[in-house]
């Protein structure tokens, strides 16, 4: 289609606009056609790949104004504009508006943007709700530029059908001419399907069984019960009725979590109304229309938010909340329409350790159709498999101050930045000539790239300890690379832990690509994500609250309760928690009672009377520890935070056996009071001597916790409160007095150093109690106060903060 | 590798600290070429020597342990077994031995003598011959209570050495019975768990089967798995025969009690040392065969396979993916996916032995 020229006319221009961001594959060519059409203005549009889209148009000045205007106003839902240039050129005459074939650009250090995967729109949910659509009535494929499958489809770039998965399903005659009408909304949707010419589903067991008959049998046996395994977009779920408790103990006991909480899903907007309103009860969460941007947004994450509702208390096992979705694409829309169940379980399909299964072979290699009653699958290549991405509800309420939060100012922490995100960027202040990437922590680990002024991490890739993750790191890594064009990075950053398999890993990488290696302090990498989630300038000062489980930060120390200040490059540990032993290392951790009995001796207290039951070998264990706990030296030294909560949740008897991360803190987070607040003398108490040694003492804590066990077992029934509220209220209490004691120190530093910026990261920034009283401390100081948002600041944000800190370091070489 | 500045108990732990020094050693020491066959550089259980036909096995050890009576054994037997194992996953036979004795000023002569009555037990059991000795006194406090170097001679059975770095891709690999108990059994008595009852270190000697094993077997490779346990012997295997193994966590046998003691110490059973157990590459085909015969001896009945040595071409599909280069052992888990099996860096509590 080359366009033809005429001569040209009188009053007229032409400009060039030259857009970077996301606007290729979001329906972004035909909206500039329809916008230019509509004011008869002729032109062309151009996807140069790498280098953007290039528009020329031409028309009157004010025609060409009100056009730009448009451009910028009325955006397609997932599009972006990160960039744009405008140039006026000599005019040309063109005989229409045209949407020209795609071009590889070439030069300059420029990238393309590749959209991510994105929950099924409006219009095609109304499509496959119609019963009577014969190609798109109960599809599973439907989608169109608004919506669908992107990065799990796509082999590379320019994003065009023939580099997609979708390559391997020729358009249908009607297909094609929605998909080359500019008027319609699949006009160039590359991942555009009907029942005629697209994938589709069968049973594996049974082939022959495929279609609408394979879905309505899937939905027969969670009906009946059963467990199903369905493959879906970007990767798979074992489902079954959430509301059923048999099966969903049953798949408990097949993917070995007793306790660990399950995502589900919920059949619409409407049944999820109803179930929050009965959660509102007591103000747990705002109504559904202050968090519908979230639940039914484009990303369609999990959400996490409180919840006490009997009927399906086996999902979060003593964790009083609940972590749902929304369907988001149409094979869960037809499961839907087929099911009498409105909630189903939706737990990513992998055994612990493993990446999840994305297709009919790698279901049967984890041994998932052991278990599942029906495996539905489909002919739709996953080219990268994408887990679901997880926002947690930390708050509450929302922030009424000025803040620097989105969301509604709701604070909603990302956990799990994956499908619906991945693979966007976050843009930083400085361009990087060069790239690098990095290779993540070692738990709940992502990567990273950085190319130009872009990090874009990986997906989640889970658990790097295993060669199964760290295969799928690499894979993940080398798409990122090949999409973005970076051929050589310089650098491969990771973490400071010698002995990780992912930091051998990063060497062999190094060694590869003849990249240099920069090794990267967890806690480092937080203060360094947190800077590139609030797009501070690279030498922004900042003193940061860095709060978590575990990250090594010096031989046979554990850190995870420092306060860092500095910038994203480099900084010092400016404060810390007043450490304890790790009795018999990893132990402890699984069994926080040691970390328990390792604090009461730290405080000079005798922890036998407190925590002698909680043993299981009881006095040769009581023995073993008070011994181990005089060896100096043998014994790893932890000032994690993570680990003192751990500590807390055993004393108050919340938890005392950990079967899945974070669990004992997550226990003790659910267990306390909203109605408390903190206890400012004794936050005081703690930070008593933090000018001299930069300690935060936390045993005027434990010796609290003990007073007011005492006290309410000597004076029962004087307070007005059962045990369960007693301990309801400490736990409350002592979480709120962490995050003044950090506000405190960390407001103490700044005022010290001359920063005005504070922040809090590390896992426990999931916490509801900490960030929260965290931010009020520092907002009452008249400091900038830094809550995480887009990167997540747990172990998910450790790849973005290593990558540009490597990178800043890198550029001043 | 970087040498420390002074020597730490974790250089004797039989993990990579003990590698540093073993590498600082041989460095300052280098092999004199020309008598060895396989020299003091392999870093083998033993070095191989020919003395006009023969071929002959030289391993030389040093022990100590406290206390010097545990469940299951003493200092004699250990010294003794200790060494006849590592010249018989030489595959040679032994037949004789120096013995040097370091003794401490004080120590009861009723206790030498009984750990005498237990080297003597235990070498004429196996026919060796103890042909010279020497001995020292030290004062108090200069040695702790009592060390011995033994230096055993051995003649090899087949025409083919057996040498850690023979594993070939595709042998399987086999393990003579449980893991971790002596070190668990030593460990749980010094701290008082009270497993010392059910606990017994399986030290004993295991020359008698391993060479029948290499008499009737194809067996490419042979080590006992004593200080840094399984971990470490596993990955001497596969460092130095330059294969990558798969080993399958549920196949390896571990005492429940052992299991109990080391989730009470939070020590992992395959770093711990043992004193009487080996592990075997053989070839693929006479695998079930070797097993059965190893499950016929009392040393052996608790045998298993329990993994292989990867074909090239599926070793370069999972190295590929990953980035890992050849020379490691996996440990495909129950619960976590397929694992990296590092060798212990040192051991987490003081060391056995």
């Amino acid at each position: 289609m080359e366009p033809s020229r005429a001569a040209p006319a009188k009053d007229t221009n032409t400009r060039r606009l030259t857009v970077k961001g996301v606007v290729q594959g979001v329906g972004f060519r035909p909206f500039v056609y329809r916008l230019a059409t509509r004011r008869e203005m002729r032109g062309s549009v151009l996807n140069k790949g790498s280098m953007g889209v290039e528009i020329k148009v031409t028309g009157t000045i004010p025609n060409l104004d009100a056009f730009q205007t448009a451009l910028l106003a009325e955006l397609p839902p997932l599009a972006r504009i990160d960039e744009l240039a405008v140039t006026e050129i000599p005019t040309e005459e063109f005989s229409e508006f045209s949407i020209l074939e795609s071009i590889e650009g070439t030069g300059g250090r420029s990238i393309a943007v590749i959209p991510a995967d994105a929950g099924i729109c409006k219009a095609c949910s109304n499509e496959v709700l119609d019963t009577k659509d014969s190609r798109r009535g109960s599809y599973e494929f439907v989608a169109c530029v608004d919506c669908g499958p992107r990065y799990s489809s796509i082999e590379d770039t320019p994003y065009d059908r023939p580099k997609t998965s979708y390559a391997e399903f020729p358009l249908c005659k009607e297909c094609k001419t929605e998909y080359i009408d500019p008027g319609d909304r699949r006009f160039h949707a590359q991942t555009t399907a009907c029942r005629i010419c697209g994938p589709n589903y069968w049973i594996a067991s049974d082939p022959e069984i495929n279609g609408r008959a394979a879905i309505q049998a899937a939905a027969r046996t969670v009906d009946a019960g059963g467990i199903i395994v369905v493959q879906g977009i970007a990767g798979s779920h074992l489902v079954c009725d959430a509301r059923n408790r048999e099966s969903v103990l049953k798949l408990r006991n097949f993917k070995n979590r007793h306790s660990k909480p399950f995502a589900s899903m919920i059949r619409n907007e409407e049944a999820l109304k109803r179930i929050l309103t009965k959660c509102a009860k007591g103000g747990l969460v705002p109504e559904y229309d202050r968090l519908a941007s979230i639940f039914s947004g484009t990303c369609r994450p999990i959400l996490i938010f409180d919840a006490q509702l009997p009927e399906t208390n086996w999902l979060s096992p003593g964790l009083g909340s609940l972590g749902v979705m929304l369907p988001y694409t149409g094979v869960h829309l037809t499961l839907f329409q087929h099911m009498n169940t409105d909630w189903i379980v939706a737990t990513s399909g992998n055994p612990s350790g493993l990446p999840m299964a994305i297709d009919e072979t790698e279901i049967a290699e984890q041994e998932l159709d052991t278990i599942a009653d029906l495996v539905l699958v489909h002919n739709r290549r996953i080219v990268q498999r994408i887990d679901d991405s997880v926002i947690r509800l930390a708050t509450w309420s929302p922030f009424t101050e000025e803040t620097s939060y989105a969301n509604d100012q709701f604070y909603a922490p990302i956990i799990r930045r994956s499908r619906g995100y991945v693979p966007e960027g976050f843009i930083v202040r400085i361009e990087f000539p060069s790239g690098g990437l990095a290779v993540g922590p070692i738990l709940d680990a992502t990567g990273a790239i950085i190319v130009a002024n872009k990090i874009i991490p990986t997906q989640h890739i889970g658990d790097t300890e295993s060669i199964e993750n760290l295969a799928f790191l690499r894979d993940a890594l080398d798409h990122l690379l090949k999409i973005y064009r970076l051929s050589s990075p310089e650098f491969v950053a990771h973490d400071l832990h010698p002995q990780m398999p992912s930091t051998l890993f990063a060497k062999q990488l190094a060694d590869e690509l003849n990249a240099e290696l920069y090794p990267i302090q967890h806690h480092h990498a937080h203060l360094a994500a947190l800077a590139v989630d609030h797009s501070l300038e690279p030498d922004a000062q900042i003193v940061v609250a860095t709060l978590d489980g575990v990250g090594y930060g010096a031989p046979g120390e554990a850190w995870g309760g420092e306060i860092l200040a500095g910038t994203a490059s480099t900084s010092r540990r400016v404060g810390s928690l007043l450490p304890f032993s790790l009795l018999a290392g990893d132990k402890a951790v699984k069994h926080p009672t040691r970390i328990a009995w390792s604090m009461f001796k730290e405080a000079g207290l005798d922890p036998r009377e407190s925590l002698m039951r909680q043993l299981n070998h009881g006095d040769h264990e009581a023995d073993f520890l008070d011994n181990r706990w005089g060896r100096k030296g043998i014994d790893v030294k932890t000032s994690a935070v993570g680990r003192l909560l751990d500590g807390f949740s055993a004393i108050l008897g919340v938890c005392t056996l950990r079967s899945y991360k974070g669990e004992p803190a997550m226990k003790l987070d659910a267990t306390g009071s909203k109605e408390t607040s903190a206890n400012h003398n004794l936050a005081l108490a703690c930070i008593e001597k933090f000018e001299a040694k930069q300690i935060i003492d936390w045993r005027p804590m434990l010796h609290w916790t003990l007073e007011e066990l005492h006290n309410s077992e000597e004076r029962k029934g004087d307070l007005g409160e059962n045990p369960h509220e007693t301990v309801s209220r400490i736990a409350g209490t002592l979480q709120r007095t962490i995050g003044e004691t950090y506000g405190l120190a960390c407001t103490r530093i700044a005022e010290q150093q001359g920063f005005d910026i504070v922040g809090i990261s590390g896992g426990v920034a999931f916490n509801r109690f900490i960030p929260t009283e965290f931010r009020r401390v520092c907002v009452e100081q008249g400091l900038r106060c830094l809550l995480p948002a887009s990167v997540p600041p747990g172990d998910g944000g450790v790849s973005v903060g290593q990558v540009y800190a490597a990178a800043l370091r890198h550029s001043m070489v | 590798m970087t040498m420390d500045d002074k020597i730490m108990l974790s250089h004797g732990g039989g993990g990579r600290k003990m590698d540093e020094l073993l590498a600082y050693i041989s460095e300052r020491l280098p092999a004199k070429t020309g008598v060895s066959i396989l020299g003091v550089g392999a870093m083998d259980d033993g070095a191989v020597t020919e003395l006009d036909t023969n071929r002959l096995v030289v391993t030389t050890d040093a022990h100590t342990i406290s206390p010097l009576f545990f469940p299951g054994g003493d200092l004699g037997k250990l010294t003794i077994c200790g060494a006849l194992n590592d010249c018989a996953a030489m595959g040679a036979k032994p037949k004789l031995a120096t013995l040097a004795l370091v003794l401490e000023e004080g120590l009861p002569v009723e206790t030498l003598g009984k750990l005498l009555d237990s080297i003597r037990d235990e070498s004429e059991k196996a026919g060796l011959e103890i042909v010279a000795g020497d001995t020292k006194v030290m004062p108090r406090g200069a040695i702790s209570e009592m060390v011995t170097v033994t230096t055993v001679i051995g003649e090899l059975v087949s025409d083919r050495l057996i040498t850690d770095s023979g594993v070939k891709p595709g042998d399987a690999i086999l393990l003579t019975g449980e893991v971790g108990t002596h070190g668990i059994a030593l460990m749980s008595m010094r701290e008082g768990l009270g497993f010392e009852t059910e606990l017994e270190s399986d030290v004993t000697s295991l020359h008698n089967m391993l060479l029948a094993a290499c008499d009737q077997f194809d067996i490419h490779a042979m080590k006992d798995p004593t200080r840094g346990g399984l971990a470490s012997a596993l990955n001497e295997f596969s460092a130095k025969s330059k294969v990558t193994l798969l080993i399958e966590e549920k196949k390896i046998a571990v005492h429940p009690q052992a299991l109990a003691a080391s989730d009470m110490l939070g020590l992992d059973p395959l770093g711990v040392s043992n004193e009487g157990k080996a592990i075997i590459a053989v070839t693929k085909d006479q695998a079930e065969e070797l097993l059965g015969f190893l499950q016929s001896r009392e040393e052996g009945k608790n045998a298993s396979i329990i993994g292989r040595a990867l074909m090239p071409d599926e070793e370069k599909k999972i190295l590929d993916q990953s980035g890992l280069k050849t020379g490691h052992t996996l440990l495909k888990t129950a619960v976590s996916g397929t694992r990296i099996m590092e060798k212990p860096h040192t051991e987490p509590i003081p060391r056995v032995c």
